[in-house]
């Protein structure tokens, strides 16, 4: 490590200008590739016996030996491997990454690795037959289509049905083939890769019509680093002319005869940036886009906070009066929700309930996901608020002939409310940024649009981000306002 | 109306309370008078089951109260019959002046609103404080929030009213307002029982006195009987200290 960094050094003195990644990746004698193991097969996944497997863990080896290096592969969350890269995480990009024109304008690509289609699935039992049946509602409603968030599939679903389905994005592949396969989805797009490779797991479901719309998978790199993207470009064609790629596609069954093309298409890549300049009205949209965002976000935390408030009240009344079979039950209670992530609580909510015949929908399940995991905290508020009220009350209470539940929800409770007011306002407000964990069940809060859009458009990164964070604000600073002022007026209920 | 008798109260190897009887008529205002420690407090709570007791019995506005566990029905029964006006007042903060007042035959009795507070209105005018209706605990003064506990206690219309060291959190002149309401009160012929230093009240208005020490009960007597011609050394010694000597 320490010769490494010593070396690179001496290099930085040697080659001041000019400076590659490729020279540090020979220096390292390692190529750094990132990419997301979760993302699943056939690209990169646990293979049988434990070791990372998939037909991109094998070309990166490949990729590597031929540029006379060892490979290393770099974990990082999908939708920010290009920042990873960016920040010097890892030396380039390969995981199922599509090409795009905006992505070309701030990561160079290699020339093509791959071309994909896109396969429309769906439940056998349906007897859906193409892509147009998706527009026929069913029950009433828009059929689900849910794809991977900010992916070439959701751009080719918005693209060819628009608003006539409803589009849910999510992070992951096998949740949505199972979601599909539950009924709370109607059907999928996915790369045809994940579609040959989790078919047989997922037999209720078929492909539906042809593969559509290609598009290519390309390495990303750093700007400025030509001679490295250069190298790998030499390296793909080499493994195209001599049959490596064919050899790797066909051992994971994803070889067809598309991939042919991709030696011409090679040759004149990049594309002719065939983007039209972007029009004026583009950051308005954005900002309408995010707008609708910050009120789902404020849907769901005006929505979900008072359930826990009034969850929480009933628990910590439970716990603190009730009987005493009662305080067992409701400890485990709030120990369990609070010491389990909310993420894997909203998980188990929208995924595997409808296991057992239970089906909310998904933006229900954000709000009860959230109301169920800050009841808990709220229990410990409004418990420690009860325990803060003065004996002197109660006892002046029941001395006035107050039964004691009559003390409690006259004289007590009112009090405890009132000392609570300051960490239930904190609550909420942590609660309204939990409202992004959502996107796991495909509930587009502020957070997540910010996230999509800023996936299509890396290059907006200020203008969105201070977007995003002026509704935030514009959501929050009123509510702390409206807090203080809530305090200020109930504040007369000072305790002697 | 009170007739407590043998009643016994230890906190492990002391004896709080050893073996006290009390008895006090109707219309009668007695004073318990002692050195701190000497389970003045300690009776009082007793007698309105705030506090319970090891062995003996009291008879307090009909009821019967025992050694062990307790009915919660029936102490709520017999507290509706039965004032407490404590030291520290204790007003339900989030409640005006009025609602406190209001605040049992509302609450403990379920009257209507309307007529809980229409009478609460007069029992402030009473306590001299008919202009304060819509104040906030915290906006009195500590005399004039006695003296809205005192209403308070007066709203259940009890047969008998107990007071724990009515003015022992305020200067003396809040306590003169206090005291004078009290006096008016024992006047107009309301059963009290009062744990005072206040040895101005006890001459003034008290129809028995009752020294306590060490748990019992030294000497009682009417008041100008126990200060002028005290017959315990507990009493002398008592009147010494509190007189300033």
């Amino acid at each position: 490590m320490r010769r490494g960094l010593l070396a690179l050094l001496l290099l930085l003195l040697v080659l001041p200008l000019g400076a590659d990644t490729l020279d540090e990746v020979g220096v390292r004698g390692v190529l750094r590739w990132a990419g997301d193991a979760s993302g699943g097969g056939p690209y990169i996944f646990d293979g049988p016996d434990g070791a990372l497997t998939g037909f991109e863990v094998e070309l990166a080896r490949e990729l590597a030996g031929r540029l006379g290096v060892k490979d290393a592969f770099v974990q990082g969350q999908w939708d920010k491997l290009p920042q990873l890269m960016d920040r010097g995480g890892a030396d380039i990009v390969l995981n199922g990454y599509e090409w795009s024109a905006e992505r070309e304008a701030s990561w160079p690509s290699s020339v093509p690795y791959y071309v994909y289609t896109l396969q429309l699935m769906a439940r056998k039992s349906d007897g859906l037959s193409s892509w147009e049946d998706l527009r026929r509602p069913r029950e009433g409603r828009r059929q689900r289509v849910g794809v991977l968030s900010g992916s070439a599939a959701e751009r080719c679903v918005r693209e060819r049905l628009g608003e006539s389905v409803e589009i849910l994005g999510y992070d992951g592949v096998t949740n949505v083939l199972r979601l599909v396969e539950q009924g709370q989805l109607d059907a999928t797009v996915q790369d045809l890769p994940i579609a040959v490779h989790y078919g047989p797991q997922f037999p209720a479901l078929v492909r539906v019509g042809d593969p559509v719309a290609p598009g290519w998978y390309v390495i990303f790199t750093r700007k400025g680093d030509e001679r490295l993207k250069a190298r790998i470009n030499e390296a793909l064609r080499g493994m195209f002319l001599d049959g490596t790629l064919r050899r790797i596609y066909a051992k994971y069954g994803i070889w067809s005869p598309e991939q042919e093309s991709l030696v011409a298409i090679g040759a004149h890549w990049p594309p002719a940036a065939a983007s039209a300049p972007r029009a004026p009205t583009e950051p308005l949209r954005w900002f309408a886009l995010l707008a609708k965002a910050a009120w789902t976000t404020l849907e769901l935390a005006v929505l979900s906070m008072p359930l826990a408030m009034l969850v929480g009240l009933l628990v910590a009344l439970g716990r603190l009066y009730g009987p005493r079979w009662l305080g067992i039950p409701l400890e485990v209670y709030v120990e369990f929700l609070r010491g389990t992530p909310l993420l894997l609580q909203l998980f188990v909510i929208y995924y595997l309930l409808p296991g057992i015949g239970i089906r909310i929908p998904a933006f229900w399940a954000g709000v009860l996901g959230l109301a169920i995991n800050y009841s808990a905290y709220e229990a410990e508020n409004y418990r420690a608020g009860l325990l803060a009220v003065p004996k002197g009350q109660w006892e002046a209470a029941l001395s006035l002939g107050m039964a004691p539940r009559v003390a409690l929800w006259r004289v007590v409770v009112p009090q405890a409310l009132r000392i609570v007011i300051p960490p239930v306002t904190n609550d909420f407000i942590a609660l309204f940024k939990d409202t992004s964990v959502c996107s796991v069940i495909a509930v587009v809060d502020l957070t997540g649009a910010y996230n999509r859009l800023y996936n299509d458009h890396p290059r907006e990164v200020l203008q969105l981000g201070l977007m995003a964070a002026f509704l935030y604000l514009a959501m929050s600073y009123p509510m702390s306002l409206l807090a203080r002022r809530l305090e200020r007026r109930l504040g007369h209920g000072r305790i002697a | 109306m009170i007739e407590a008798r043998g009643i016994l109260k230890s906190h492990g190897a002391l004896k709080v309370l050893d073996g006290i009887s009390l008895s006090v008529a109707k219309g009668e205002t007695a004073v318990l008078l002692g050195p701190s420690g000497g389970g003045k407090s300690t009776l009082l709570r007793c007698l309105n089951g705030l506090e319970t007791f090891d062995a003996g019995q009291i008879d307090v506005a009909g009821h019967r109260l025992l050694p062990g566990r307790r009915d919660e029905a029936e102490l709520t029964a017999l507290r509706r019959r039965l004032g407490m006006v404590f030291q520290q007042f204790y007003l339900f903060p989030h409640m005006t002046a009025l609602q406190n007042v209001a605040s049992g035959p509302r609450y403990a009795l379920g009257r209507p609103r309307e007529e809980a507070e229409a009478e609460a209105q007069v029992l402030l005018a009473r306590v001299g404080l008919g202009t304060r209706a819509q104040a906030r605990p915290d906006q009195l003064s500590g005399g004039q929030q006695q003296r809205v506990a005192i209403a308070r206690a007066l709203a259940m219309k009890p047969e008998a009213i107990l007071f724990d060291e009515p003015t022992s959190a305020l200067d003396p002149r809040m306590a003169a307002e206090v005291t004078a309401v009290m006096a008016d009160l024992a006047r107009a012929g309301q059963t009290m029982v009062v744990v005072t230093h206040a040895m101005g009240f006890a001459r003034a208005v008290a129809r028995t006195v009752h020294v306590l020490h060490a748990g019992r009960i030294a000497e009682s007597g009417p008041p100008e009987q126990v200060f002028t011609a005290p017959r315990e050394d507990v009493t002398k010694a008592f009147l010494h200290e509190a007189s300033g000597g």
